[in-house]
């Protein structure tokens, strides 16, 4: 009788169970952490190619101001600027030229004293 | 359990198992039989070759001003697979694209006959493909996307139009600069491959390969377009004034061979190049060729004096302007007597110089028109260079010893006299005219830099020297060209006053081709320049190089010398000088 009540007991098998949680648990995460990490790979996906586009986009609009700038500062744009706004610049006549010949003699070229103010005192 | 209830249990789990069975076929069927057709057919719709565009490379002048720059600009396309109103597409982007509404609708409506993809509209602003992004959010409609493309600007318009050139619809060079330098220029297309979701935006984590664009290289040219606005300004009123069929001018660094300015007329607007006809693309300094007339006068008297066959001060009989040789009779323009060498080219006299090529003898005279570059490409990096035309010896009539001398029975480039011209002036040095001065990659790495090359030494620097000697004569009140002079500078030069050669034979009569090219300053050359005028429209006798072209040569040197602020060698003439001015003048005077 203590035998046979002894076979039929059912006890809990803890360590069983544990392993089962434990494995049950590790494949629920690992499962999870593929999902989580795979989201989380298209979000950094999705902000790339977002930053992506909008440095393309500023790279184009830069270009586009630059070439603009480029054409307002062309030189016929300007020359006929300068036509429509009759500034009435002309240009100086050859003799109307004064040129100052560079001194060629080597005076100037020493140290010189600027001022003795405190040197001889 | 009764047998009822056993068999009916038996039959569901044949049932399942059944249907299970189906679907597992149909699963290996998916996966394993049609893999490869399913695959494919999953590639086509998701996953895509995405072009990513090279920029094409800058041109700029010597002073990195830019003569050819992009533009960006956007296609619109639409893609079929996200469309499913097509008609309120339709409606949402007309307005922008400036069209009606039913000619997008029925665009939209021929996507899927051969492609799913259609071009709606090229060359869209960027503002305006915003605007249109715009559009669609608020209206939740898809389909419609941008390619990134760019468009060719030329800021300055006509100016320098031959030599920069346009490209094509392809971005490919058509002439100039933009075609000879069309390797450097273009730069390669990257791509990337990758893949979409249904809604056609692009899965990151699932690209592909990628190869990033390599964009073009910038081009520097020797151009500088400070001169280059004052040889067009100039040539534009002289065209105004001769009304001539055609003119050209080009200024050239002699010492380098770099050429800084080069214009012709008629000309045409490289931004609009539909617009004009073929005789406005050409660029005339290379693809034209003229007979050069006196100024090929130049290659004679150098070749005797170098063979030391006479000195500058032997004299020839001129014949008083009226010489039979072979049967016919050549003339001068005025009639002279016994001029000395340095006289023949000071007066231009092709008795003269037609005596001292018969000293000369064929074969050396052939030498040295070829020796000066005549008959031959100079190599510069401008596409459609001509070689001009020069016939050996064994061809030549009996007459031509007389009449090539004076440039008739030879055909030059524009660009062949002012490399001539500039030899002379740099000491008998042919250099290799050049235009481009380096290539750069699009961080600033010198890719490519081209240095001045010598192709031959032609003469010897001191019969150079004695040939400036007359040319400086020519610009004096005893030579062809006084009206070439330009206060304050001693201008060396050679006019040219060419009949103009009739296709059907002969020469027209009153018809010529006139030019006029020199050096400045004469002693110390800092630039050769020549200008041509093609059948100019003048007071009769007075259609001469040295009364045509000379003026407009001095006017231009003028310009060019106060440009590149050349210090006068001579007195200048005081001109017109206004009150206010002459009292600045004055008080000038007593200072000094």
């Amino acid at each position: 009788m203590t035998r046979n009540r002894r076979n039929i007991t059912q006890s809990i098998k803890v360590a069983s169970i544990f392993k089962v949680v434990v494995s049950t648990s590790i494949l629920a995460t690992a499962g999870l952490s593929y999902v989580y990490l795979k989201n989380q790979l298209h979000q950094y996906g999705e902000i790339q190619r977002r930053l992506e586009y909008e440095l393309t986009e500023i790279r184009t609009a830069n270009e586009g101001v630059r070439a603009q700038i480029t054409q307002l500062s062309s030189r016929g744009i300007i020359e006929k600027k300068l036509a429509k706004n009759s500034l009435g610049l002309l240009p100086i006549a050859s003799d109307q030229i004064v040129r100052l010949n560079q001194r060629h003699d080597g005076a100037g070229d020493e140290l010189r004293v600027v001022s003795n103010r405190g040197f001889n005192q | 359990m009764s047998w009822n209830a056993q068999a009916r249990a038996v039959t569901v789990c044949f049932g399942l198992v059944g249907l299970f069975s189906v679907y597992s076929v149909r699963l290996i069927d998916l996966q394993v039989v049609e893999h490869e057709k399913y695959t494919a057919l999953a590639a086509e719709k998701h996953n895509h070759k995405q072009i990513i565009y090279a920029r094409r490379g800058i041109i700029r002048d010597a002073h990195d001003e830019a003569l050819a720059e992009n533009v960006p600009v956007k296609t619109v396309v639409a893609d079929a697979s996200h469309i499913r109103d097509r008609m309120a597409v339709a409606t949402a982007i007309a307005n922008q694209l400036e069209m009606d509404p039913r000619d997008i609708a029925d665009k939209l409506n021929q996507i899927g006959k051969g492609s799913k993809h259609i071009v709606l509209k090229a060359e869209i602003p960027e503002q305006t493909a915003e605007k249109i992004r715009e559009s669609l959010r608020v209206a939740n409609l898809r389909g419609i996307y941008f390619d990134q493309d760019f468009v060719r600007v030329y800021p300055n318009g006509q100016m320098l139009s031959q030599v920069i050139g346009f490209i094509d619809h392809e971005h490919k060079g058509i002439m100039g600069i933009e075609r000879t330098m069309q390797d450097f220029l273009q730069g390669v297309d990257g791509f990337r491959y990758i893949e979409t979701d249904r809604t056609g935006k692009e899965l990151v984590p699932y690209r592909g390969q990628e190869n990033p664009a390599k964009d073009g290289c910038n081009v520097k040219l020797t151009i500088d377009l400070g001169l280059q606005n004052i040889l067009e300004t100039e040539l534009d009123a002289a065209c105004a004034e001769f009304k001539p069929k055609d003119a050209t001018a080009i200024i050239m660094r002699p010492q380098t061979g770099e050429i800084l300015a080069m214009a012709s007329r008629p000309t045409f607007d490289p931004n609009k190049p539909g617009d004009a006809v073929p005789d406005q693309q050409k660029n005339r300094s290379v693809v034209d060729m003229i007979e050069p007339g006196s100024t090929f006068k130049i290659v004679t008297t150098s070749a005797v004096l170098e063979e030391k066959l006479v000195t500058p001060d032997t004299t020839v009989y001129c014949e008083n302007g009226h010489f039979q040789y072979a049967g016919r009779v050549l003339r001068d323009a005025h009639p002279m007597g016994v001029l000395t060498v340095h006289q023949v080219l000071m007066k231009s006299s092709n008795i003269g110089v037609a005596k001292l090529a018969l000293q000369l003898g064929e074969t050396k005279l052939y030498e040295y028109i070829r020796r000066y570059g005549f008959g031959q490409r100079t190599g510069i990096a401008l596409s459609g260079e001509i070689t001009g035309l020069v016939n050996p010896p064994h061809r030549w009539s009996k007459l031509d010893i007389t009449r090539i001398p004076m440039g008739q029975s030879v055909a030059v480039t524009p660009l062949q006299i002012i490399s001539a011209m500039s030899s002379i002036a740099n000491g008998g040095k042919l250099m290799k005219p050049m235009i481009v001065s380096e290539v750069t990659d699009d961080t600033g790495r010198k890719i490519a830099a081209f240095a001045p090359e010598m192709v031959r030494q032609v003469i010897s620097t001191e019969t150079a020297r004695k040939i400036t000697s007359a040319l400086k004569d020519v610009v004096s009140k005893q030579g062809t060209a006084q009206k070439a002079a330009v206060p304050g500078f001693r201008v060396a030069g050679k006019t040219g006053t060419a009949q103009k050669v009739d296709p059907r034979g002969g020469y027209m009569s009153g018809r010529y081709v006139t030019s006029f090219v020199g050096f400045m300053p004469a002693d110390d050359p800092r630039f050769t320049l020549l200008v041509l005028l093609d059948d100019p429209t003048a007071k009769e006798g007075e259609v001469y190089g040295g009364t045509v072209a000379g003026p407009i040569f001095s006017r231009m040197a003028e310009k060019a010398a106060r440009y590149m602020d050349l210090k006068p060698t001579e007195e200048i003439p005081t001109q017109h000088v206004s009150f206010g001015q002459k009292k600045v003048a004055q008080s000038q005077s007593s200072r000094d």
